[in-house]
């Protein structure tokens, strides 16, 4: 018996019982729609990290005093004791990383406020003391004014650039340029403000900003903290080299010897794809563990109508074997019905599972993509599953007695 | 003439519970090829037991059953499902069409079974259909057919494999009297054409079609009787008989 023979029977079976057939369905139409609309909603937002974080993916690292840490931090004691960046390593990066092109150190600091007469930001502005690479390494582009340049770090200059919605917070009506402000209590003129860009965390984190010179910054704040030190290499290929010799650079400077752990940290928009697909593991385990249970309960109800279809269709059963089929013939083609059934509901939930991730993206405005792996696994879910509880009643089709199928009323 | 059906001391008892019900008790029969044969017996004769080993559907317990000088007891289920499909051509009281499947799908179906190719069932089906006289209601399903019609095609499903045996289970049960002759008359065709028939019935005007009477009684063959044929053999009808 061939398998054209088999599906086609199978299909005038299940369209035949048209009601029934859907209804067993729905669970596997569920389970699909949830692998796929979830998976589609976490492809989409590393989509848009990636984009949001283009500035830095085309060949920028950052050596920083801490390592990329997600989650819980098992080695917060040793951290403690290590030493902070300064001039010293930037120095040494300087002479040491041939492959970069642009090196520029930065400071942050947290929780500023922004005035201007009785306009004020939000309390909580960020406020980074830079170089003239700060712009073009953090992947920013200036919208109104200037950056800053060589003479504002040289003099120490009393100048800043604002974020885009700092700036329209305390700027509502005028231009920033050429105004004088308070940052954090010390008056700066504004030189620039920050171009504005779409997205998801309301304008990154060049929003709510301020950039001052670095030197301004130490002169201001203190030079207590660590520095961060973003690296861009002349050509993005080579940016793992880069990053060796700036570990190299990096391990002379502080003495470290062989065997010895990093007493510093260097990440670049890899780790963070790799951070947000540590975070966002568990949303997909759970995922597939709803779409799992689901499909399990579908599972359970394709069994159930199989086995109800094979005592239906017992008579049947004993005609075909009367006429000659073996016993593998008649497994195989309640076999091949209970895949197509699962099949079905796989196909339905795929399509539903794409169009409700491409309006829940157009709803969230999330570059959504259905990535292609994850309607291949809910298909092949599926007829794993058709065959994993399609077996028990097709077997037990294949096992009637042909004389008792015959009588059967 | 050789022998198609060779019983030797076949037994066949049913185990109910720890009770032992014998409904074959020692049969030895022989059937020819080109026989025309009449099973009778009232139920409970074992004559229904006879005609599922005889059509290989069940094993008999005892005995030795050579089809066309093949043993097929002791063979397995595939094997027996093999004789089914090539050597014997069922033909059942109630039909036992394929309700959803048109005539000619439900002739074809030992075809699939004996793995044909599509285009050869086609038309070996439709010269089945042909044969018994319904070419025009190829694309009817059973509910569309009379039953006199369903039982043409299940006698065209019969036929369509060119088995060695037909084997009836009260083929006129569900027909009325007039189809049921007509009924006769096709077989009493079939068996000009060569074909080997075999028919289980109750009824003696029905028997009374075949070239020999086999009675069963309580498990055992009571009467095996040759006679000259109700309407005159191999085919020459003198016209339906009295109702």
């Amino acid at each position: 018996m061939n398998w054209m023979e088999s599906i086609a029977i199978s299909i005038t079976s299940i369209l035949n019982q048209k009601l029934r057939s859907s209804l067993t369905l729905l669970g596997v139409v569920i389970g699909v729609i949830t692998i796929i609309a979830t998976m589609s909603i976490i492809k989409g937002l590393k989509n848009m990290m990636e984009e949001e974080m283009s500035g830095l993916s085309a060949g920028v690292f950052q050596v920083q005093k801490w390592d990329v840490q997600i989650g819980d931090d098992h080695n917060r004691h040793r951290r403690k004791a290590r030493p902070n960046i300064g001039p010293e390593e930037v120095r040494a990066l300087k002479e040491n990383v041939p492959l970069a092109r642009v090196i520029a150190p930065e400071i942050w600091k947290w929780n500023a406020v922004i005035k201007y007469q009785n306009n004020a930001t939000n309390p909580n502005c960020t406020v980074a003391g830079g170089v003239p690479g700060f712009v073009i390494n953090n992947g920013i582009e200036i919208e109104n004014g200037r950056e800053l340049t060589e003479q504002d770090v040289q003099f120490a200059r009393h100048v800043t650039v604002l974020g885009s919605s700092a700036a329209q917070k305390i700027f509502p009506f005028r231009d920033p340029v050429g105004e004088y402000v308070f940052v954090n209590g010390k008056r700066a003129r504004v030189v620039g403000v920050v171009m504005e860009r779409g997205s998801m965390f309301g304008g990154g984190s060049y929003g709510n900003f301020a950039l001052v010179p670095l030197t301004t910054f130490i002169n201001w704040w203190g030079s207590e903290r660590s520095w961060n030190v973003t690296v861009r290499v002349a050509n993005p290929e080579k940016i793992k080299e880069a990053i060796d010799q700036a570990t190299v650079a990096m391990r002379v400077v502080r003495g470290l010897r062989p065997g010895d752990e990093n007493n510093f940290g260097i990440w670049h928009s890899d780790q963070l794809i790799q951070s947000f697909n540590e975070i966002t593991k568990w949303i997909r385990v759970a995922a597939f563990g709803i779409a799992s249970i689901s499909l399990l309960v579908a599972g359970i109800g394709i069994m159930n109508i199989m086995l109800v279809v094979v005592t239906e269709r017992t008579r049947e059963i004993g005609i075909r074997m009367a006429l000659g089929a073996k016993r593998s013939s008649i497994l195989g083609q309640f076999l091949v019905e209970a895949v197509i059934l699962s099949e079905i509901g796989a196909v339905i939930g795929v399509i539903i599972g794409v169009v409700a991730a491409l309006l829940l993206g157009k709803a969230a405005n999330l570059p959504i993509a259905v990535p292609l792996w994850s309607i291949l696994v809910g298909i092949l879910f599926c007829s794993a599953i058709g065959v994993i509880f399609g077996t028990w009643p097709a077997w037990k089709a294949s096992r009637l007695n042909p004389i008792e199928a015959l009588r059967y009323e | 003439m050789s022998s198609l059906i060779d019983f030797k001391s076949i037994s066949k008892i049913y185990e109910i519970g720890k009770i032992k019900v014998p409904a074959l008790i020692e049969v030895d029969v022989n059937i020819e090829d080109g026989e025309y044969v009449a099973i009778m017996g009232p139920s409970g004769s074992g004559k229904s037991t006879m005609m599922n080993i005889v059509g290989c559907l069940d094993a008999p317990s005892d005995g030795v059953y050579k089809l066309s000088g093949e043993r097929v007891d002791g063979m397995t289920d595939n094997q027996l499902a093999d004789i089914r499909n090539r050597r014997i051509g069922f033909i059942f009281q109630t039909f036992n069409l394929l309700p959803r499947a048109d005539a000619f799908h439900n002739v074809e179906l030992p075809l699939i079974y004996a793995g044909l190719p599509r285009i050869k069932r086609r038309e070996m089906a439709k010269e089945a259909l042909e044969r018994v006289g319904l070419a025009d209601r190829i694309k009817h399903r059973p509910n569309e057919l009379s039953g006199g019609q369903r039982q043409r095609v299940a006698v065209a499903r019969a036929l369509v494999n060119n088995p060695n045996l037909l084997l009836a289970d009260e083929p006129t049960g569900n027909l009325d009297s007039k189809t049921s002759y007509e009924m006769m008359e096709l077989f009493g065709n079939l068996h000009s054409e060569g074909n080997t028939i075999v028919i289980v019935t109750h009824e003696e005007d029905i028997a009374a079609y075949s070239h020999r009477v086999i009675r069963l009684f309580d498990g055992k063959i009571s009467s095996d009787v040759r006679q000259e044929p109700r309407n005159g053999s191999n085919g020459k009808f003198a016209g339906k008989p009295e109702e």
